[in-house]
């Protein structure tokens, strides 16, 4: 029963969303009519979270088949599918509870909530499908509903919605050509089947088959080349939206390289797919990986606006999720896999920092922020919490998955990718210092002397995703534990965990006494800076700049254009990139094909009946010319 | 049981009663009347062939060849329902569209007459879908051909006028062709009976019959708007009222091309199949990609249209009883999708006086029951699941790939790109639908017409902060009149939805439409 609950919760909010939609108008009384929602909302993804948590048990022994529109699609809880529908269930109720009061206004986006159980409905739809043909299907649904969801912002967001749909449009049918291939060299759609089948194959046929199957798991994922439509679609939505999205919406691909690599197909076909050393969907998924780390982290440090950075992040740090996993070394896949709680984890309290900035100052331009820290401290204290964790520091949690990533690259022999995520933390830890300095640190504009902490409904959200944050930090054999389950259930060797970190068989990692060594340093220099005792306040219009004092009028505010002497030297490649050109040029053709093929409709009738005349000629002279 | 030669009498016989009596209340009730008893019998006639085999029709008691034969089996009694159907819901929305559609001097007159040429063209479909000899097979082409020509230039503007003697050459030329097929046919048969014609031609030298089967196939592929012989279609469709633009992309080029597909593979056998397999898929490339770079909303559909039944055509030039299985199923899903979408967008051309997409930003909010239909009809036609057009596509797909020829996988190919591209381009209307704020909110004579039918009385429409914006370069306008709530009318209303039910079941209930098509599919092969 727990799966059909899964799938009908969100499909029945869906569809009850609609109908009161229709029969409540919301132009007479959105008061009313957005308390309903939310009400339907919090019941609903509270109770699909509740009953996400209760079925950990039959994940591995629970499957259901129904016969709908003539096909049998089947649905089962692995443990894998486990993993990610709490995560989904979870953050998307921690989304909802934010968006209470941080949607700014509810009349303007009168659907968000029933798009957001369609999208739900078809992400849990993809998460537990266990054949290929139910996978698409859900697949599309998600797809559709995203791009509905986006639909639910402003002007901007609903252009940005539309490119998103082509990409969406081009993954799916990938996957339908996928599927197909498959469903014609297999016979069958069903994931046992295709698993024997493709232990006998050769590297051709399977290659071919993970190429048209992985390539729309990653354009989901935003992987390097493909990862362009997700900046704009993600930014420009609402920022609670944003939070939602960026955390693990995206994370669905990840979820399907895995299930694909690993799982789906059997464990031989990483091994089959490969040409020879060098050469294999592995090594290729690899390099894919690195560059998604590096590129759109370098990308972020030059962004102007807050959102806008965190989604080039979230870009990036799919990156070290890509890489983990296609090491496919037991530290990698573990450290892939947690890496994506930990950045759903993080990710969205950042964005919910910068949702609480922007809901007092209405805006997340970089440029104009500056100096919150004493009027909105939570959301400081939530940002830092979050940047910690997003660089991979001690002692929050994205330490323990990037150390795991780190390890596993080095001793399976990768030390370039190794070195390139190097590079793109340094990245990292540049763009969210340039982040929470221009937001909360220097300087306070004078117009924003007024603003005040938001409300408990925003801040609760906050406090408890730093407790997340920081208790998976100290305590992360409770995540790590999960994977050792999905590591077993796969056949894999498990990682060996214990409460606070890595077992000594496979590299010693304990993070409590990072967390003691860690305080009692803060302590220590806490100590001597009393001791020290060479405080003095100085208020913040005492500057000055070059020997030449400014006065009160002109705060000397450095916020402007960060980092404006890197962008000089790397923006250039890094705005218009090679990858952007590419995709403009494939718009270009397609946009000159259709230019063209118009014009063949002169409208002028006498070259139209030359047209038939010429095609009777051609018909009869290939037809006839054939004997 | 009535006899089915009640198909083509009633409608024929009603549409002289329209004329004679010559009031326009009168004629929209006998249409209707005529066409819903069509509508009830059709169901009878499709169990009875089901149950009982084909049957054959006899005029008058003289036999073939000298007599008139007819027949009606699983696939002319399927069309026959369809046609039926769908006839009816278009007369439906014809009642409160049609004094809307022409704004020329005596159009209140000109209504009897549209309901009468209306008349002709589903007798005219009825006969070709019918007919046993291929005389009458031209006779009935004939009529269907002269009743849209004049249907096309029914609200006598200029385009319009222009499009409907376009559409009236090329349908010349293409009689013409097919005029001299029949007579080279005779010269070898002696008899016009297409089951004597195949087989003299199966004995006649190979240039020959391939002449007869190029000058056929040419002639009759301009009403089926084959690749390249749709020239016409784009101005036609986008031209026509949107009645009859629904009825001419939503079942007359489909009847068309089943009746050319039939007599091709029952008359010529293999002959043209590899040549149309290439100008399908040529169709489906060309008719997506221009349909990608237009700006008028009917355009657009109408090149939708060409490649959608390029789709359809490539899977029935796949030589396969699946294959033509799988292209009967798009084409009941295209007869669905397109009609509805025809049929909105002539509310939405009405409501802004304008054929430009753009102009159409945010009418979602004035006509949210069209936009809601606009959505679903397109979403099938894309092929989302759950929607009937995912099925049909899919199934279409699985066909090509088991034909396991370059020409099939090259359809896949071409098909999966044809249907990003139509996604971007009945998305992007769908964004311009559901868009910021509405652009010059008209408050002419259309708008008090509905005012006063739309009992749902002002909704305030203005928002804030999208609007603002605009509020100085619409002028006060937009923000002050507060536009009333226009949507469609009960009866449009009514057919839209049935339409769209189409696309919402036939998605559902697919096992049992795929059931429904099966004998439909294997008539095809037969004659």
């Amino acid at each position: 029963m727990s799966i059909t609950t899964l799938l009908l919760v969100p499909l029945a909010g869906f569809l009850g969303g609609l109908a009161l939609a229709a029969l409540v108008p919301g132009s007479k009384s959105p008061r009313t009519s957005g308390a309903i929602q939310k009400f339907v909302a919090v019941a609903g993804f509270a109770l699909l979270f509740v009953e996400a948590l209760a079925t950990r048990s039959s994940a591995g022994v629970s499957s259901i088949e129904l016969w709908l529109f003539g096909f049998p699609l089947h649905f089962a809880m692995t443990q894998l599918s486990w993993y990610f529908i709490a995560m989904v269930t979870g953050i998307t109720l921690v989304t909802v509870l934010f968006s209470l009061q941080g949607l700014r206004d509810n009349g303007k986006y009168p659907l968000y909530y029933v798009w957001l159980f369609a999208k739900t409905f078809g992400m849990l739809g993809v998460l537990l499908a266990n054949d290929l043909l139910s996978f698409f299907i859900m697949w599309e649904v998600m797809s559709w509903c995203t791009y509905f969801l986006l639909q639910q912002g402003g002007e901007k967001s609903k252009r940005a919605a539309g490119s998103y749909l082509v990409y969406a449009v081009v993954a799916g049918m990938t996957l339908l050509g996928g599927l197909m291939y498959v469903l014609f060299h297999v016979g069958s759609v069903e994931f046992d089947a295709i698993s024997k089948a493709f232990a006998g194959f050769g590297a051709g046929s399977v290659i071919v088959a993970l190429v048209l199957i992985l390539i729309p798991m990653l354009i989901e994922a935003a992987a390097y080349p493909a990862h362009w439509w997700l900046p704009s679609a993600y930014a420009n939505a609402e920022t609670g939206i944003s939070a939602y999205l960026a955390a693990i919406s995206t994370r669905i691909g990840i979820y399907g390289m895995t299930f694909f690599l690993f799982a789906g197909f059997g464990l031989s076909v990483i091994n089959i797919a490969s040409v020879n050393k060098f050469v294999s969907v592995q090594e290729v998924l690899m390099v894919i990986g690195a560059f998604t780390m590096v590129v759109p982290t370098f990308t972020a440090l030059f962004q102007h606006d807050a959102k806008e950075l965190m989604t080039w992040h979230s870009i990036g740090q799919g990156g070290y999720m890509i890489v983990g996993i296609a090491s496919s070394t037991t530290l990698g896949i573990a450290g892939g896999l947690f890496h994506v709680f930990n950045h759903m984890a993080y990710v969205s309290l950042i964005l919910f920092s910068i949702a609480a900035v922007e809901y007092r100052t209405g805006t997340t331009n970089l440029n104009k922020l500056g100096g919150l820290i004493k009027k909105q401290p939570i959301a400081y204290l939530g940002m830092l919490f979050g940047i910690i964790g997003l660089a991979g520091i001690p002692p929050m949690n994205g330490f323990v998955s990037k150390w795991l990533i780190y390890r596993a690259l080095i001793l399976s022999g990768h030390p370039f990718i190794a070195l390139s995520a190097i590079i793109a933390t340094l990245g990292t830890i540049l763009s969210v210092y340039k982040l929470i300095h221009n937001t909360f640190l220097g300087q306070l504009p004078e117009r924003y002397n007024d603003v005040k902490e938001v409300g408990w409904g925003m801040r609760l959200p906050i406090i408890f995703m730093m407790a997340v944050v920081w208790f998976t930090g100290i305590f992360p054999g409770t995540i790590l534990s999960v994977i050792a389950d999905i590591q077993k259930s796969l056949g894999l060797e498990a990682i060996a965990v214990t409460a606070h970190g890595v077992a000594p068989s496979m590299g010693q990692l304990n993070m409590l006494v990072i967390n003691i060594v860690f305080i009692a340093a803060l302590l220590v220099s806490w100590l001597i800076y009393l001791a020290a005792g060479k405080r003095k306040h100085i208020g913040q219009y005492d500057n000055y700049a070059a020997g030449h004092f400014l006065d009160a009028s002109i705060p000397y505010n450095y916020n402007y254009d960060f980092y404006a002497g890197m962008d000089h030297i790397f923006g250039p490649a890094l705005h218009k990139p090679p990858v952007k050109r590419f995709e403009q040029s494939i718009v270009a053709v397609v946009a000159g094909a259709s230019e063209y093929l118009r014009r063949l409709f002169t409208g002028n009738v006498t070259t139209y009946a030359a047209y038939v005349v010429a095609a009777a000629v051609v018909v009869l002279l290939a037809l006839g010319g054939g004997r | 049981m009535v006899s089915p030669m009640i198909l083509i009498a009633l409608p024929l016989a009603t549409a002289f009663l329209i004329v004679l009596i010559g009031s326009r209340v009168a004629a929209r009730w006998l249409a209707l009347a005529a066409v819903a008893l069509l509508v009830g019998l059709a169901p009878f006639w499709f169990a009875d062939i089901l149950r009982n085999g084909p049957m054959s029709i006899v005029l008058a008691d003289v036999l073939p060849p000298l007599g008139i034969a007819f027949g009606l089996d699983a696939l002319s009694a399927g069309f026959v329902l369809l046609i039926a159907v769908s006839g009816l819901l278009v007369l439906l929305y014809s009642v409160p569209y049609i004094p809307h559609a022409g704004q020329f001097e005596g159009a209140k007159k000109a209504e009897t007459r549209y309901y009468a040429l209306f008349l002709l063209l589903m007798a005219g479909s009825f006969g070709l879908v019918m007919t046993k000899d291929i005389f009458n097979l031209f006779v009935f082409f004939e009529i269907l051909c002269i009743s849209s020509y004049i249907l096309v230039a029914y609200s006598q503007e200029e385009r319009s006028l222009e499009a409907g003697i376009k559409y009236m050459i090329l349908g010349s030329i293409g009689s013409a062709f097919m005029l001299v097929a029949i007579g080279l046919s005779y010269r070898v048969a002696g008899s016009l009976a297409m089951n004597d014609i195949g087989l003299a031609l199966a004995a006649a030298p190979h240039g020959y019959a391939l002449l007869v089967a190029v000058l056929f196939t040419l002639g009759f592929g301009i009403e089926a708007a084959i690749f390249p012989l749709n020239t016409w279609l784009p101005d036609a469709h986008s031209s026509a009222p949107s009645s009859i633009s629904a009825v001419l992309s939503g079942f007359v080029i489909e009847v068309a091309l089943v009746v050319l597909v039939r007599i091709g593979i029952s008359v010529f056998g293999t002959l043209m199949e590899p040549a149309l397999g290439v100008l399908a898929l040529a169709g489906v490339v060309v008719g997506e990609l221009a349909a990608l770079g237009q700006k008028e909303l009917k355009r657009t559909l109408a090149f939708s249209s060409i490649g959608q039944v390029s789709i359809m055509l490539f899977a029935f030039s796949l030589g396969t009883q699946s294959g033509d299985w799988a292209g009967l199923g798009q084409l009941l899903m295209h007869t669905g999708a397109k009609s509805a979408l025809f049929l909105v967008s002539g509310y939405f051309i009405l409501r802004t006086g304008s054929h430009e997409i753009e102009s159409y930003r945010g009418l979602a909010r004035r006509m949210p029951a069209a936009a809601a239909f606009f959505s679903l009809a397109a979403l099938s036609l894309v092929g989302m699941p759950p929607f009937f057009g995912f099925f049909t596509k899919f199934r279409i797909i699985e066909v090509a790939a088991a034909a396991r020829s370059a020409l099939g996988y090259a359809g896949i190919v071409v098909i999966l790109f044809g249907t990003v591209i139509e996604a971007v381009y009945l998305f992007r209307i769908v964004r311009v639908l559901y868009g910021g704020a509405i652009e010059g909110a008209r408050s002419d004579a259309l708008v008090g017409i509905e005012a006063a039918a739309g009992a749902d009385g002002a909704t305030p429409f203005a928002d804030g902060a999208t609007q603002g914006a605009l509020a100085n370069a619409a002028g006060s306008l937009a923000s002050a009149a507060t536009p009333t709530r226009a949507d469609l009318p009960a009866l449009a209303w009514i057919a839209v939805a049935g339409f769209v039910a189409l696309v919402l079941v036939g998605g559902f209930a697919f096992p049992w439409f795929d059931q429904a098509l099966q004998p439909i599919a294997a008539a095809l092969a037969t004659l």
